[in-house]
Parts: C-alpha cells; structure tokens; sequence
C-alpha cells in the first residue's frame, strides 16, 4: 500500500500530507479502501495490492 | 500605526481595515476552514496563514502581496522517528508565529502543539524543529491541558538580543536561551499550579503558562497569564511574583503588554476554570497600569449582562503604538479600542470563533 501511495505521491508532492501524517500514518480522519476492505495497517502501510486491485482514499466524517 | 487587524477564526482568515471612521471585515480567505494562526512580517510585509483541517492535518500558506494571493508551501512537521514509528510526534496545531529580530531577516519561530518549536531560516519556505529543546528530557513532564497534548503558546525574543529567546508553554512553564535555541535552560520559577498535587505544584516544569507578554521598551518585565493566576517578572521571566486579589477574576488566557510603558498590561478575566465565560455576565478587559499593584477593569462599550464570551490566549492583540488594541472571542465578536481600552467598538457579532488577532 505505501508503495502504491508513493506513486501517487511522487507526481504529486503536496499530497501526501494531505493523505498521512508527519511519521507516515494514514491520518485520523482519513480512511483508506482496498476494494471493498478498510485498510488494515493504518500506520505501516503494509496490506498488500496486487496488479488490478482497487485504492480508494476518501475523508472520514468529521468537524462543524 | 497598524492598518490591518487579522482574523484567524474556526470558517477561514478575515482582514478587517478601517474605511473612514469605521472598521469594516473584509471577504474571507480560506472559507470554512480551521485558521490557527496568522503571521504578519513587520519586516518585510510577508504573511503566514496556518490551518488545522479536520481531516489533512496541519497546512501554511505564504502571500507575499498582502493576501491578494496565497500559495502553499510545506509546513513544519517532526522529522521521521526511525525507533518508534506508531508513537512518533506529528504536528497538531501551528500555534503561534514570531519574527527573529531585525539583525535576523528570514527567522521566523512557529510554536505548535505538542510543544516543538520550529525555526524557519528562510521566510517560511522551510521549516527545521528545533531538537535542543525536543530532546530535553524534562519535556516529560509537559502536559497536555484541554487538549491531549502540550502547546508552546508564546515565543518571545529580546529586542535587544535576537539569540535571547523566551518560551510560554502550556503546559510546561518558561524557558530560556540565549544562544538563539542552541541550547535551553527551565526558567519560570515562583509560580505555582494549583491543580497538580500539593508536591508538584512548585514544579517549573509543569506550570500551565497561557500566555506571556513583554514590553519591547524594557524585556525585563514579563506578564503571565497563568491558568491559576497572574504573575510578573522582572528579571526577563527567570523568577516570578504572583498578582494576587485581582478582581473580577485572575483567570483567563491573553495578556498584552504595552510596548513603551513597562507597567501597563492589559488582560482578560473570565471565571475560573470549568465554566470560563464573563464574570457575572459582564465582559472586561483589566488593566493594570502600575506594574500590577491595581487594575482597572474596563467595559465601556462592552457587555454588560448576558455575556458567556471566552477570549483565547491568541485572540487579544495590541500594536506599536499601544493605544490600539483588539480582541475577539469564541462567540465570534470582535471588538477594537483606540485608546488603550478606555472605550470598545463592536466590529462584528457575527463572525466564526475566534483563535487569534494580529496587528500587520
């Protein structure tokens, strides 16, 4: 999954502290789908993709 | 005289500017988000507008045409910790900006919560934590209060010596250097937190400091709004002496202090500390003008009934002349004096809460 996002991540540096925090864990409020699964290493990154599976990163709900 | 009163406030950055006789709030920069602090360069004009996003974490912007334009730019943030990295430090909130001194264009400090300091070299561009405090191991004892983690809630560097720093934090008491932050010394004695146990609560180290202020004109007085009391020092914020018996209340969380008079300094009082709304209903700003021995509690143009406004420790401001002074609170009033707080205008009453106001 981190190397996924690095991907991202790296045609679009002002990104990724959008998506993780200064030690690299997915945010608070920031969730993160693969396929149809909430990701399971918040802070590690470590789930594993595979070729044709899908990453969907969406904001939780939060504030006022 | 400052022209331009800035608005951090929990829906986005106002800029409120006088047209004739009256202060008008201009449209919003950064509609409905969280501005956690504003910084006005008055060397260079430079602005810094910090937010605290609900879901991205902590953002900075830089305008360098007096907030026409905004760009982003990389906020400070704690370098990667390779030993602990589920519990490792990330930024919460950028607090507070200071400028170095003159001698030091480009120096800019941020205090943010969990308690780094970071340093800026270069007018924001980037940003470097400053380690030699970080890595303190008193800042152990440092605590979080209100929220989960401390705050460095006022740096204060010696006009007279750029490398002279003073820190508030809350809650973590005073601390100095002189070495422009190389290295750090506890400072802050003589206070006392009420709330810790009785064996603790002489500990410099765990004082909830709210805010300090000094006078540019004599940096030897230090004013502290502390969570259990008001306290001076006169001796660069080394040792302090408690102001005891200030009515209405010696609870609150801004100070300011009068930059050419040493012994004027201008506080907010609310009650203590579970309700922190106007004592009585009656909204006052207190000013001491004898270095602390009396205080005058002014409410021309203020509430007088029916106010549970709270004023937070950014959110009272004063400029170079020491006549203007504004405030603005949770409720999202704001008020304007221009003469050292004998009388208040209302500027709005409708504005976002308010976390802070500064003079540009």
């Amino acid at each position: 999954m981190r190397a996924a996002l690095d991907a991202v991540f790296s045609g679009n540096p002002n990104l990724r502290s959008y998506v993780l925090d200064d030690q690299g864990r997915l945010r608070k409020h920031v969730n993160i789908f693969l396929n149809d699964e909430s990701v399971r290493d918040r802070d590690g990154l470590s789930d594993a993709v595979a070729p044709g599976d899908e990453v969907f990163v969406f904001q939780a709900l939060s504030g006022g | 005289m400052a022209g331009t009163l800035y608005i951090s406030s929990r829906k986005g950055l106002f800029a409120v500017r006088k047209r004739g006789r009256s202060w008008s709030v201009g449209a919003p920069a950064f509609l409905g988000e969280p501005v956690s602090a504003v910084f006005a360069d008055p060397r260079t004009g430079l602005l810094l507008a910090a937010l605290r996003l609900g879901h991205f974490g902590v953002k900075l912007h830089r305008s360098e045409d007096g907030g026409k334009t905004w760009s982003e730019t990389p906020a400070p943030a704690f370098p990667k910790t390779s030993d602990d990295p589920k519990h490792g430090p990330s930024v919460d909130t950028l607090w507070n900006f200071t400028a170095g001194g003159a001698d030091q264009p480009g120096v800019i400090w941020c205090g943010t919560i969990p308690g780094g300091l970071f340093r800026s070299g270069d007018d924001g561009l980037t940003w470097a934590l400053v380690e030699t405090l970080w890595n303190r191991p008193e800042r152990a004892k440092w605590m979080g209060v209100g929220g989960d983690q401390p705050g460095i809630g006022t740096v204060l560097v010696d006009p007279r010596d750029s490398n002279k720093l003073t820190l508030g934090i809350s809650t973590g008491g005073v601390w100095k250097s002189d070495d422009g932050a190389k290295t750090w010394r506890q400072a802050g004695f003589g206070m006392r937190n009420e709330y810790l146990p009785p064996d603790k609560a002489g500990d410099p180290a765990m004082q909830d400091v709210h805010r300090i202020a000094s006078p540019a004109a004599d940096p030897r007085v230090v004013w502290c709004q502390h969570h259990n009391g008001i306290f001076r020092s006169a001796d660069g914020g080394e040792n302090f002496r408690e102001i005891k018996k200030v009515k209405p209340s010696v609870f609150g969380f801004a100070v300011v202090a009068h930059p050419h008079d040493a012994k004027t300094a201008w506080f907010v009082p609310g009650v203590k500390d579970e309700k922190r709304v106007a004592v009585d209903g009656k909204l006052v700003v207190n000013r001491t003008s004898d270095g602390g021995k009396t205080f005058e509690p002014l409410n021309r143009g203020l509430p007088k009934v029916g106010c549970y406004d709270l004023i937070y420790r950014h959110a009272l401001t004063v400029d170079d002349s020491g006549d203007r002074l504004a405030f603005g609170s949770t409720t999202g009033n704001l008020w304007i004096s221009e003469n050292g707080g004998k009388a208040w205008t209302q500027v709005s009453c409708y504005l976002p809460p308010i976390a802070a106001v500064n003079w540009g």
